[in-house]
């Protein structure tokens, strides 16, 4: 377990010293306060524009950062060489890959709470309240990004930091649509097509466990089921692909 | 005692798409006794780093076998390896205190600072412990590579080119720390390029050429019937006529010199030396020197 944490903080420490994360976090930071801009033109809606366009960014920067910094996160150590005196070393591929994955999470969640405090002193400012009802958010978005980040993992054991980038963000936006299968099989009624479709919305992802933004902005009340629900379907799908990832990697040769 | 036996190593590689084969070993044969500071010698592309990276496990073998601390699978015995990759690289965020904290945790080792202050005066970078690594000259990133190879204090440590791209003073430092090493009872198997390091320090060498192990022996061993010309001092000797059917003679102030090319004909010559009433004042057997003897087993 000592050597994932290190390798964890490792990753962390890398990733969070690099200067495009920073670009990504300024932009994020400027768009943020850039929300005053729906003030003068949402007709009283203000509060609810500036809530849904706060949490889309928080979201949207999270799945940037993990698709970004973890489809490179095993190329660049073959691309630097720093990899030969890491297997080198008493380390089993479960260690490395989950050791990746975990600092790879660390960082999302050191820059979701960031965003967030972010996006609440722009509330504070525009709005001059604070919705804590809106942390619920943060909660789904965490579990969400676990399953992302161990996503992003699995596919960078395989492929190159391009394709696992785009592959990764395609399966975001099919994961949040995972729902409609079920619904397209009934519609369809073609027996085939049935079954390729139920097997795609068990072994696909499924994002729509996490989704509760309108929800969240509505102060509707949130099932303790939901909570339960993201939270087991994110650590178990998560375990599964890093059991996978790691299989993977321990194939892997360093020529 | 053999802590490694390599009994018939081949290594194919394929490349991706074309599937086109090179080999990278051809069949190596290689054993490394305990306490040896072995050195492997070879031109580029000989197989030498192929084997060093299948000894650590970083790739697999075609075929054939490899034994190393009685483990089949490299992998089994990599917590007591120690590994400096040729050119080695490293995190450039962090800095030589933090990176070789990093590298001793990875063999379950909390060191304290003092400890790391310690490792890095070994070579002569205790001032830069707090500088980070992208800021590392190519010599200084090759001496913290050679201390995170011992920092789990391995008993047989793998150094892929270690002299490289050093001057001569780290050169000499490193030099001295695999000697050191040795005396501690690390066993030290080395490649490099620069050949009288080699001879220095190593107690047998390994000569691998197209993928097999062309010469194995003590320095000594290999160089053994390598002498080039005897070399005969001498003075006193009124007719030299006699002498010149042995080889060249050069006279320097009244001193004769004959290089033999043949080192049969040495005792005839002392004989007669003695019978002309002369002095012999030296005989010495003019060797080649291991780079020469390298190049002639690659041009074999």
């Amino acid at each position: 377990m000592n050597k994932i944490l290190i390798i964890a903080e490792n990753t962390f420490k890398e990733a969070i010293r690099d200067k495009i994360l920073l670009s990504i976090a300024i932009i994020g930071f400027l768009l943020l306060a850039s929300s005053r801009i729906f003030i003068p033109i949402s007709i009283g809606q203000a509060s609810k524009i500036i809530k849904d366009f706060g949490i889309s960014l928080v979201e949207i920067f999270g799945v940037l950062i993990v698709i970004f910094v973890g489809s490179r996160i095993f190329h660049q150590e073959i691309e630097r060489k720093t990899i030969f005196s890491i297997m080198s070393k008493p380390v089993s591929s479960l260690e490395f890959v989950t050791g990746k994955f975990l600092g790879l999470y660390y960082l999302i969640v050191v820059v979701q709470f960031l965003l967030f405090a972010i996006f609440f002193l722009f509330s504070k400012l525009y709005l001059r309240t604070i919705d804590i009802y809106l942390l619920n958010v943060l909660y789904f978005f965490l579990f969400e990004f676990l399953l992302l980040d161990a996503l992003v993992i699995f596919l960078s054991c395989f492929m190159s930091p391009l394709t696992s980038g785009i592959v990764s963000l395609l399966l975001f936006f099919i994961a949040h649509l995972t729902f409609y299968l079920r619904t397209l099989t009934q519609i369809l009624k073609v027996p085939v097509l049935a079954v390729m479709l139920n097997f795609l919305y068990y072994v696909l992802p499924n994002f729509s466990v996490f989704n509760i933004k309108a929800t969240v902005v509505y102060h509707l009340p949130i099932t303790i089921n939901s909570y339960l629900l993201a939270f087991s379907y994110s650590i178990l799908y998560s375990l599964i692909l890093i059991i996978f990832s790691s299989f993977l990697y321990s194939r892997k040769e360093f020529v | 005692m053999k802590i490694l036996d390599i009994k018939s190593l081949v290594r194919i590689y394929r490349s991706p798409f074309l599937m086109k084969k090179s080999v990278g070993l051809d069949g190596l044969d290689m054993e490394i006794e305990k306490g040896e500071i072995y050195g492997l010698l070879g031109p580029n592309g000989a197989g030498k780093t192929t084997a060093l990276k299948i000894i650590t496990g970083l790739i697999r073998p075609t075929s054939g076998e490899i034994n190393i601390f009685g483990q089949s699978d490299p992998l089994r015995a990599r917590d007591r390896i120690g590994f400096l990759p040729e050119n080695p690289s490293f995190y450039p965020h962090l800095t030589g205190g933090e990176l070789l904290r990093f590298y001793a945790g990875l063999y379950s080792k909390n060191l304290s600072t003092d400890e790391i202050n310690e490792k890095l005066v070994m070579v002569g970078l205790d001032k830069d412990i707090n500088k980070r690594i992208g800021g590392y000259s190519k010599g200084m990133m090759q001496r913290i590579g050679v201390v995170q190879s011992i920092i789990g204090d391995p008993d047989f440590v793998i150094l892929d080119e270690p002299l490289s791209g050093l001057d001569p003073l780290g050169r000499r430092e490193i030099k001295d720390l695999i000697v050191e090493l040795n005396k501690k009872g690390k066993t030290v198997l080395f490649s490099s390029h620069i050949l009288s390091d080699v001879e220095a320090i190593c107690s047998r060498v390994g000569i691998i050429i197209n993928g097999k192990m062309k010469q194995v022996g003590t320095v000594r061993d290999i160089m053994k019937g390598d002498v080039r010309y005897v070399e005969i001092e001498f003075e006193g000797v009124k007719n030299l006529k006699s002498f010149g059917k042995y080889g060249d003679i050069k006279i320097k102030n009244g001193v004769n010199y004959l290089r033999v090319d043949d080192e049969k004909n040495k005792d005839k010559i002392i004989n007669e030396i003695i019978k002309n009433k002369g002095k012999l004042l030296s005989v010495v057997p003019v060797k080649n020197t291991l780079e020469e003897h390298f190049v002639r087993v690659i041009n074999e």
